[in-house]
């Protein structure tokens, strides 16, 4: 547990930019290689297979939070917009809130588009890497991953626009 | 060059996925075309939000690692938890062994030898459960105390039973044995 407790905690961060629920994901994670353990077979790394268990349960985690009820509501981003300018956050807390929020809004997308995002961009796995996860050719992977970011970027542009109503509102 | 596919191509510069070769033409039509630039800049600000990682001086919470342990713990027990899906056999094995040893004295082992046609089965069970009948008394004396009324009921049974085996046999001796007397007897 201790020689895998802090790469795992990273894969968490990667997946929720928060110390705090990276440390909550973690405590999933083992929790999930706990469960299947049985099924390691030794003659492959055993580091690579717990990535893939955490990766997997990472993106297990963003499919329960889908079915919550919004997770961001207009309120929390209305506050944050708010709150003023000399006591807004530096540069690096900025940064982080924001990579919070599209973490947040990856969880928003259709399952299809959310799991090669995260894949590519959290996880940083290959093209072909990512077509030989998801049983999909390399082209489809590159399309979904277009749409994906698109729709996201479509996402921050509309959170931006509540905010700024918010504060004009 | 396809708008779409440029589009495409936008977002992989700004994610870092054109070669060298391929970057300079892209970047050509980012200066000739304003809305393109805007596109590049949104995506360039995605990635970077999506490739935030954690400074060097942040980590796991101090106590992570009680809290890991505490809720995994519960969890390794219940699943992990030693069975020993022989017991059942071990425990008839055993009983037959201590049947065997309470109800047959060791001299009376001795003459299941004499009794003809004993059945395979039963000679193997005798071995197997002299064997086990040392191992057990000697390693599990208290699991045999723990038995009880249950057990001794069973033993008493099993006993029954092979005095029962033991008359049959005898009976079954005796009247193959018989004709053939007879037929001396006549004969002389």
């Amino acid at each position: 547990m201790d020689r895998f407790r802090q790469p795992i905690w990273h894969v968490a961060y990667r997946f929720t930019a928060s110390p705090d629920d990276a440390d909550e994901l973690t405590q999933d994670i083992f929790m999930q290689l706990l469960r299947v353990l049985p099924r390691y077979r030794p003659s492959g790394s055993l580091g690579a297979w717990v990535r893939q268990v955490a990766t997997n349960a990472a993106i297990d985690s963003y499919r329960r939070r889908r079915r919550l009820p919004d997770f961001l509501p207009e309120e929390e981003v209305a506050r944050e917009a708010a709150v003023p300018r000399r006591w807004q956050p530096d540069a690096i807390v900025e940064r982080e809130q924001e990579a919070r929020r599209v973490r947040r809004l990856i969880a928003s997308l259709q399952p299809e588009l959310a799991e090669p995002v995260m894949l590519r961009d959290l996880m940083e796995l290959s093209y072909p890497e990512i077509a030989e996860r998801l049983a999909i050719p390399v082209g489809t992977v590159k399309s979904r991953i277009h749409r994906g970011r698109s729709a996201l970027i479509r996402g921050r542009e509309t959170l931006r626009s509540r905010a700024r109503e918010a504060v004009s509102g | 060059m396809n708008r779409e596919f440029l589009e495409l191509r936008v977002a992989a510069l700004a994610a870092g996925e054109l070669t060298d070769e391929e970057a300079p033409t892209v970047r050509a039509e980012l200066a000739r075309d304003p809305r393109l630039a805007r596109m590049y800049g949104d995506h360039r600000a995605l990635q970077r939000a999506l490739r935030f990682r954690p400074e060097d001086s942040q980590g796991p919470a101090a106590d992570l690692r009680a809290r890991i342990l505490g809720r995994t713990l519960p969890e390794f027990r219940r699943l992990y938890r030693r069975r020993n899906p022989f017991l059942p056999a071990w425990i008839t094995a055993a009983a037959a062994a201590l049947a065997l040893v309470m109800v047959h004295p060791p001299e009376a082992l001795e003459s299941l030898d004499a009794v003809p046609r004993v059945t395979r089965g039963l000679h193997q069970l005798r071995a197997e459960a002299s064997r086990r009948a040392d191992r057990v008394l000697a390693e599990f004396s208290v699991l045999r105390a723990s038995l009880g009324v249950a057990v001794e009921t069973r033993l008493d049974r099993m006993g029954d039973r092979l005095r029962e085996v033991e008359r049959a046999t005898r009976r079954r001796d005796d009247a193959n044995a018989s004709p053939a007397q007879e037929n001396e007897e006549m004969t002389e």
